[in-house]
């Protein structure tokens, strides 16, 4: 007879898949617009397209930070429950500057070259961290807090 | 019974007038034909992502060597779900 039952060991590993698969689907979507509307012609497009990139994948984490909320039981643990908030927060914060800084490509642009249509210049190291280094360090900070909480979780995506 | 004879169709002798054109670039400058059918093949791979995280959430992984190829067979996936999308060196500076 079992008198004791046992309890389901937390695994995080489907969660960091939820994870890694909802910000894949956003970049995904963000350079297959930039292909087909035809936009991959414009000038030192990697570079602006990367800085794009990483600035619309913060939006995946909003769906992803619902979703473990709801379904993983972290609001079931305080510790956690206050990390998620500060996350949600952040996530606020890094949104609306990322995507912010995605207007401002030109000006930073015009520091480096007189930029005009077709220009095949290269663009200095400086100039190429000035556009994306701040959208680098959000993103790794969110993923440090999403992977947190993926390991915070007391359950399964679809248990 | 005679044949009716076919109907004289008048060609028009003046030229229409061409559609309006707004600056001096062509109007379709932008427009890149991308086929539905390169974008169906080209999105495949997010299929496979979606059917590692789908087999996970079935069958969990357990044990450090099944979560390790559990997550990078979805990275690789990811990898070359964005490789096949982003634009190559040639067209970008």
């Amino acid at each position: 007879m079992n008198a004791v039952e046992e309890v389901p060991k937390h695994n995080p590993v489907p969660w960091i898949q939820l994870l890694i698969g909802t910000v894949t689907a956003t970049v995904v979507t963000v350079i297959a617009d930039n292909a087909i509307k035809g936009e991959d012609t414009r000038p030192h497009n990697r570079t602006l397209l990367t800085n794009e990139c990483l600035a619309e994948q913060h939006s995946s984490y909003l769906i992803f930070f619902f979703a473990i909320a709801i379904s993983g039981g972290i609001l079931s643990n305080s510790w956690a429950g206050f990390t998620l908030l500060i996350a949600v927060l952040l996530w606020l914060a890094f949104y609306t500057q990322g995507v912010r800084s995605t207007t401002t490509h030109q000006t930073k642009i015009a520091k480096d070259h007189v930029c005009t249509a077709g220009c095949t210049a290269e663009l200095k190291s400086k100039t190429k961290r000035a556009i994306y280094l701040m959208n680098l360090v959000f993103a790794l900070l969110l993923l440090g807090f999403g992977l947190f909480l993926c390991f915070m979780a007391v359950r399964a995506p679809a248990q | 019974m005679a044949a009716n004879p076919s109907p004289v169709i008048e060609e028009p002798t003046e030229q229409l007038p061409l559609a309006p054109r707004y600056g001096t670039a062509p109007i379709a400058i932008n427009v890149r034909h991308v086929r539905t059918k390169d974008i169906i093949v080209r999105l495949l791979p997010m299929a496979g992502v979606v059917a590692t995280i789908g087999l996970s959430v079935y069958s969990p992984p357990t044990g450090v060597v099944d979560s390790v190829i559990a997550i990078a067979g979805e990275l690789a996936f990811a990898a070359l779900a964005i490789v096949v999308w982003f634009p190559k060196s040639k067209s970008s500076h």
